[in-house]
């Protein structure tokens, strides 16, 4: 083992935050369309909702947008990113990027389409699996950066099962913080109407059938449980691969003891975001966002892990 | 290719070797052993590496003999002065192994000698790879192998300066200058072996523990040499590197892996 005398595990954790800043929020963001997916799925809108939800999917657009900011502040000189594809197929780094580019760009099409009113019933429901698959294609593609044959303790499943896992649980409180501000304010249109009387119990009832539907909270709340399930599992996976490494190469686990209070935190901050998240989706709490800000902390510390834990083959 | 016929790993016992020039307290200055700068420099002193080295042969490789070697850094001094490299790293590091420590150290740093004269020392640099991972990982393709020659340099004009490069770097060469926005790594003092000089830190090593060449002419003149890849060096087979030496013996070496330096 090189003990470089200045340098620690935190200071190579640190030194990457706006690689890890990208890839916590960009699976959240684009895993966000799963949850509309899912509502959209589960329940038929009004127009009137339907446009309020289509008009609030900007938000994890901005937010991929702003993930993909903090990609660039990881670059020196990022007027030269024009040559990014340059090195296709060979270059891990390449490869990420084309495959996140590609996957927000079917998510961003799908947004202008709603937004356009060109989606149909029928057309949502078929675009919508695509777009599934895009927003669970998005973070495994993150994983393609870590293809570096050199890097040993980048060859690990685990960072490709817990991007996912993020993507749910992180997409499920993005997604329903979106849908109860679109379909609270439809509520507070409605009620408005209510001070005619005579049409209060009509608003009653249109009111309780506009709600999410209980399969929709159901099946976000399965899919935001197996979220953190796939999260703990890959942090897990990922933490073994490192230990191995470790043992292999005969270097004492306090190598990496500074980083591994980070590894220790997700597990209860995730949790707590859990329990936010399916409150917020169960009990129409309106939680999603604090969950999302919560999530977004716990999987930060997860990558600095990552990006703290790192091994080549050589020096 | 030549290096192929090389027997892959034998350890010299010749430990003791060390020992007797540390107590003889060889330490030459750099200033006393380097050459003038080239002609060609840009503004500021730096040299223009932008050179035609098309006339160079392909495949140049360096030697290295750790037994002759004292930790002394004129390598890395000499070369930090003349590529004029910031106060945050260096091109060419040499690492230090005390009899004691089960770890190899490295200070980035402290261009001054190690001053251990038990210790064992590792000068290394970039290795101008056949198999260049940083080349593979770089994005943009600044980071590649030339056709001409073979050395592995950086095209300042595409680098992003996103540090792919250094991460897949297990030679642990290539850094990333901050200021400058991309890149920097050795490039075999191109320049000045294109007008017949030797590479700086070549030239610079008050015990001839450095030298260059063809695989063919470091095999003639260092009939001991063999492909570096004794611990904590990777193994061979990950990125294919000219690199020769002679190793010290160091007896309870283990198996040895690292973290990179600060520095990027
Ligand atoms: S030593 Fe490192 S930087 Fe130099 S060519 Fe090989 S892989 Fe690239
Ligand atoms: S820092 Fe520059 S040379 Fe290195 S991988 Fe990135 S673009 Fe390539
Ligand atoms: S060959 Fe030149 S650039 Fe490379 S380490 Fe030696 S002095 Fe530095």
């Amino acid at each position: 083992m090189f003990l470089n005398m200045e340098s620690t595990a935190m200071h190579h954790a640190l030194s990457e935050i706006p690689l890890a800043l990208f890839t916590t929020l960009f699976p959240m963001a684009i895993g966000a369309f799963i949850a509309i997916a899912i509502a959209f799925w589960f329940n038929r809108f009004t127009d009137e909702q339907t446009k309020k939800i289509d008009k609030l999917t900007i938000i994890p657009l901005i937010l991929i947008v702003v993930s993909f900011l903090f990609a660039m502040l990881h670059l020196k000189s990022p007027l030269n990113a024009i040559w990014i594809f340059a090195n296709l197929g060979s270059s891990p780094l390449s490869n990420e990027i084309l495959g996140a580019a590609i996957c927000t760009v079917i998510v961003g099409v799908y947004w202008l389409l709603a937004l356009l009113g060109k989606l149909s019933y029928g057309l949502r429901r078929i675009f919508l699996v695509l777009v599934v698959l895009a927003a669970i294609a998005g973070p495994i593609v993150l994983g393609f950066a870590y293809r570096v044959p050199t890097i040993i303790t980048w060859a690990s499943v685990g960072p490709y099962v817990y991007l996912v896992g993020n993507a749910l649980l992180g997409g499920v409180a993005c997604g329903i913080a979106i849908l109860h501000i679109a379909l609270g304010s439809y509520e507070k249109v409605v009620v408005t109407k209510a001070d005619h009387a005579d049409i209060a119990t009509e608003v009653d009832r249109e009111t309780k059938t506009h709600g999410l539907n209980p399969s929709a909270k159901i099946a976000l709340a399965v899919v935001a449980a197996l979220g953190f399930a796939l999260a703990i599992g890959g942090a897990f996976i990922h933490q073994a691969d490192v230990n191995s490494t470790l043992t292999a190469f005969v270097i004492g686990s306090e190598h990496f003891a500074d980083v591994q209070l980070f590894f220790w935190l997700f597990f209860p901050i995730g949790l707590i975001a859990l329990i936010l998240t399916l409150i917020a989706v169960l009990k129409d709490k309106k939680l999603g966002l604090v969950a999302f800000i919560i999530y977004f902390i716990a999987v930060l510390s997860l990558r600095l892990v990552f990006y703290g834990t790192y091994i080549t083959v050589g020096m | 290719m030549a290096k192929k016929h090389l027997s892959r790993r034998a350890f010299l016992k010749t430990s003791g070797a060390i020992g007797a020039l540390g107590a003889a307290g060889v330490i030459v200055s750099s200033e006393s052993r380097v050459k003038p700068a080239l002609a060609e420099e840009k503004d500021g002193g730096a040299p223009n590496e932008k050179v035609d080295g098309s006339s160079l042969p392909k495949g140049l490789a360096f030697y290295y003999d750790q037994v002759r070697c004292i930790g002394c850094k004129n390598c890395t001094k000499a070369c930090a002065e003349y590529k004029q490299l910031p106060e945050e790293f260096v091109y060419r590091r040499v690492y230090k192994k005390s009899p004691d420590s089960p770890v190899w150290e490295l200070n980035e740093k402290s261009r001054e000698p190690w001053g251990d004269h038990f210790a064992h020392y590792l000068s290394v640099s970039c290795n101008h790879c056949d198999n260049p991972a940083c080349a593979h990982a770089c994005p943009t393709k600044a980071m590649h192998k030339k056709e001409d020659n073979g050395l592995v340099v950086v095209d300042e004009s595409r680098c992003i300066g996103c540090g792919y490069c250094y991460l897949a770097c297990p030679y642990d060469a290539p850094r990333i200058d901050a200021k400058a926005g991309h890149s920097r790594k050795c490039n075999f003092c191109e320049e000045r072996q294109v007008v017949g000089e030797k590479p700086m830190c070549v030239a610079s090593c008050p015990m001839n523990a450095l030298d260059f060449g063809t695989d063919a002419e470091i095999m003639e003149r260092h009939p001991d040499a063999k492909i570096a890849e004794s611990e904590p060096l990777p193994k061979f087979i990950y990125t294919t590197p000219h690199f020769f030496m002679r190793s010290a013996d160091m007896g309870d070496n283990k198996s040895l892996a690292g973290q990179k330096g600060e520095a990027k």
